[in-house]
């Protein structure tokens, strides 16, 4: 048996070598083919056993079906992509009004999220994270549980209330029992943690509560401003992270939160720092560089365009996340962001706030190069795209 | 008609990081290295551009900090594409 095993291990292997060896002898033929077709040729060559002579007609022909669908020179790719996901860009507008009465229907995806992302703003509204666990943690419910509570940021406000009476100088901080059985806390580390944070005065405790002395040279501004800091302490957990959710994914634990906090998370231990992501894509392209925010901006994209069945083909969606990354950060399509690097003062002009970028590009004396798109059709001189820029006549 | 799983770009990680060891990144960050100096011009004519057309990556950028990329490198980025498989990207360092 154990013989019959290696045998047949062996095999496989021994396919991807000469598949591996007919790659190779093949090599030049190859161009400009990507590397998924040629893989894919490859595979169809393997399955119909195709004699040399044959491949080699295949990778002639693929080759001539690739080049044929290639972007022409001078095709204005960026309009069609701006179309393809303008026009059903409307259609999701139409319809988020038309569910706006229902309930089951989350602000968070559709048009706005969308407009979020391409706007590339800087605060995602409803900020989330998924977090994957480390190995000891993600087949241990408890465990995974515990650390789930553990990350939520608690502050002081959100457990105690405070009282102050200034005319003895004193506050009184009470913790609410109902908001710490809520979020599974211990009383006695509370207050001890709520004490560690008390820096002036001297400090009782009389049961859930600790009262503060403040000295009696303490001024009033002083004795609020020291209570305010107090009560804003964060005493346990991540900042900004505000609800955790344990739900089970592919077999395994995973954490859902509301709000984000991506460098601090990824620091933990306790979390695959390899696979824990946020959907906040200005975040991810601080924390881990321009190239992952790139790939979060086709991620989050296609997820909301596939949530709500709206087909768009990829191709577009990573033209427009190039474009937003062009400059080493992510910048939306918004006056300040990507249309602000326009070297044309018309074209500036022509999307926002005209006067102002009229009269600041006169001021500095600007020039036109009468280049790009809007400008052309502005002044009504053929746009240099497609067969309008070429400028020789063929001879016959 | 040609169907994307948004899963493409994970099992095209997972599958490479079988084949050989190698330093474990972020599933979203590519692999970045520093163009050598000798291969600059090779590229820059293959692409038809020069350097200040090039996309741009901060010399800040997390992704490319343990490489000491000084401004004016060239890199190449190794991306895993859904439509292509792998392609590669340039970015100059400013």
């Amino acid at each position: 048996m154990p013989r019959k095993n290696a045998e047949s291990k062996e095999k496989p292997s021994e396919k991807k070598k000469t598949k591996q060896a007919l790659k190779e002898k093949f090599a030049e033929l190859r161009g400009n083919l990507p590397e998924k077709i040629w893989n894919e040729l490859f595979e169809v060559a393997e399955r119909e056993k195709l004699s040399e002579e044959e491949i080699k007609k295949l990778i002639e022909e693929a080759k001539k079906e690739y080049e044929q669908v290639l972007v022409e020179p001078c095709e204005a790719a960026g309009i069609v992509a701006a179309q393809s996901l303008g026009e059903p860009g409307t259609q999701l507008t139409l319809r988020t009004k038309h569910y706006a009465g229902a309930l089951e229907v989350s602000v968070g995806s559709g048009i706005q999220r969308v407009e979020e992302i391409v706007d590339g703003r800087s605060k995602t509204k409803y900020a989330s994270m998924t977090i994957y666990l480390n190995d000891e943690l993600k087949h241990n419910k408890r465990k995974a549980e515990a650390f789930a509570r553990d990350i939520v940021d608690v502050r002081t406000e959100d457990i105690a209330r405070v009282k102050e009476d200034f005319k003895k100088k004193t506050a009184e901080i009470e913790l609410i029992e109902e908001r710490i059985a809520e979020r599974n806390l211990d009383k006695e580390v509370m207050l001890s943690k709520i004490r560690e944070a008390i820096k002036k005065g001297e400090v009782h405790k009389r049961r859930d509560k600790l009262i503060i002395q403040f000295p009696k040279e303490l001024s009033l501004l002083k004795i609020r401003n020291e209570v305010l800091k107090i009560m804003r302490k964060r005493l346990q957990g991540i900042s900004g992270i505000e609800k955790t959710i344990v739900t089970e994914e592919n077999g395994e634990y995973v954490i859902k939160t509301l709000g984000t906090n991506l460098k601090a998370v990824l620091k933990r231990k306790e979390v695959d720092p390899y696979r824990t992501t946020t959907n906040d894509v200005m975040e991810i392209s601080r924390v881990l560089g321009i190239e992952a925010g790139r790939r979060a901006i086709v991620e989050e994209l296609h997820k909301t365009l596939t949530e709500n069945r709206i087909k768009v083909d990829l191709r577009h969606l990573l033209l427009i996340a190039d474009l937003l990354t062009f400059t080493g950060e992510i910048r939306g399509t918004v006056r300040t962001g990507i249309m602000r690097l326009k070297q044309s003062p018309f074209a500036r002009a022509a999307f926002e706030e005209t006067v102002k970028h009229l009269f600041d590009s006169a001021l500095h004396g600007e020039r036109e190069p009468l280049q790009g798109v809007v400008e052309n059709l502005i002044v009504g001189l053929p746009v240099k795209v497609g067969t309008g820029r070429v400028e020789l006549i063929m001879k016959e | 008609m040609l169907s994307y799983k948004c899963d493409d770009f994970f099992s095209l990680e997972a599958e490479k990081a079988g084949d050989r060891v190698e330093e474990r990144r972020h599933f979203l960050v590519p692999k970045h290295t520093i163009v050598p100096k000798e291969k600059e011009e090779e590229i820059l004519k293959k692409l038809h551009a020069t350097k200040d057309m090039l996309p741009i990556i901060l010399r800040s950028d997390p992704a490319i900090k343990k490489l000491k990329a000084k401004p004016g490198d060239i890199i190449e980025i190794e991306r895993v594409s859904p439509t292509a498989g792998k392609s590669l990207y340039y970015r100059v360092v400013r």
